[in-house]
């Protein structure tokens, strides 16, 4: 086998090595750009926060407007188009430490 | 980059569209977790925006922001494997999976996992995520000629573990 072809070989082989999923281009984007500025997008009724540590299945959906200081959402909840909102940590009341990852949707 | 690292959103979010993907991929190769990939992504382009008065264009922007990303992912896979060693001390063992996996994917995984971190984020960036030396170099903080030796290591590393896996009766 050539050279050029073992390479081929090889990497066809470690295409399957962690394959990206598509890219959450809007979450991330939005969870960015949330953090810098501080404001809800148009549109958005929530965000998901994430712990820094991204620890498994730590997916929390909030209400509007935490970013600006607002206490946590309590679970049961609903987001401005009534769906269900579950919430994790639903004891703290203090607002989203800034390391946390926010998302809105 | 300067603009981005002032404040300017327009520039923020142009800086996010061009690079955004190719940050997340590059995550995702090397944390194989979803929901890490999504974290460190964005962490990557808030502390590029901090950092960008830092940024000296070697390896232009695409290298640089690899090397924030790697750095936060070397952190957080640090993080993570504390956790699990803890989890571990925790919970019940579970019996070894079987040592001859038939799936090659799983080969690959073992194989690749094998290499030093050093070897594989390279044959990860340039072999699957299309990173020039150049960009390796700036990422990983080396020459541009080690990135070259240090693919060269690990494709041949990966050839020997991989052929021996062909080589294995029952894998025809």
């Amino acid at each position: 086998m050539t050279e050029h072809r073992e390479h081929d070989e090889l990497r066809r082989q470690l295409e399957s090595y962690h394959e990206p999923p598509a890219y959450p281009q809007e979450s991330i984007e939005a969870g960015v750009m949330a953090r810098v500025s501080g404001t809800t997008p148009p549109g958005r009724s929530g965000l998901r926060v994430r712990p820094p540590a991204a620890a498994a299945a730590a997916i929390a959906l909030f209400a509007a407007g935490v970013l600006a200081g607002r206490n946590w959402a309590r679970s049961p909840s609903t987001d401005s188009q009534g769906t269900a909102v579950h919430v994790q940590d639903v004891t703290r009341t203090e607002p989203v430490p800034s390391d946390y990852t926010v998302v809105w949707f | 980059m300067a603009r981005a690292g002032a404040g300017e959103h327009g520039a923020q979010r142009a800086l996010l569209a061009a690079h955004g993907e190719e940050v997340w991929r590059l995550l995702y190769r090397v944390t194989g977790d979803y929901d890490a990939a999504h974290d460190l992504t964005q962490e990557t382009f808030l502390h590029a925006f901090r950092k960008a008065d830092r940024f000296q264009g070697r390896g232009g922007a695409r290298g640089w922001l690899a090397r924030l990303a790697l750095n936060l992912a070397r952190d957080d896979l640090r993080k993570r494997r504390r956790r699990l060693r803890l989890l571990e001390r925790h919970t019940i063992e579970e019996p070894a999976p079987p040592r001859r996996d038939p799936l090659l994917a799983a080969r690959v995984r073992d194989a690749v996992e094998a290499l030093p971190e050093g070897l594989r984020w390279v044959v990860l960036m340039h072999d699957l995520e299309g990173y020039t030396h150049e960009e390796i170099g700036e990422a990983l903080d080396i020459a541009p000629g080690s990135s070259r030796a240090r693919l060269s290591r690990a494709r041949a590393k990966l050839r020997e573990q991989l052929s021996e896996l062909r080589e294995e009766p029952g894998n025809d």
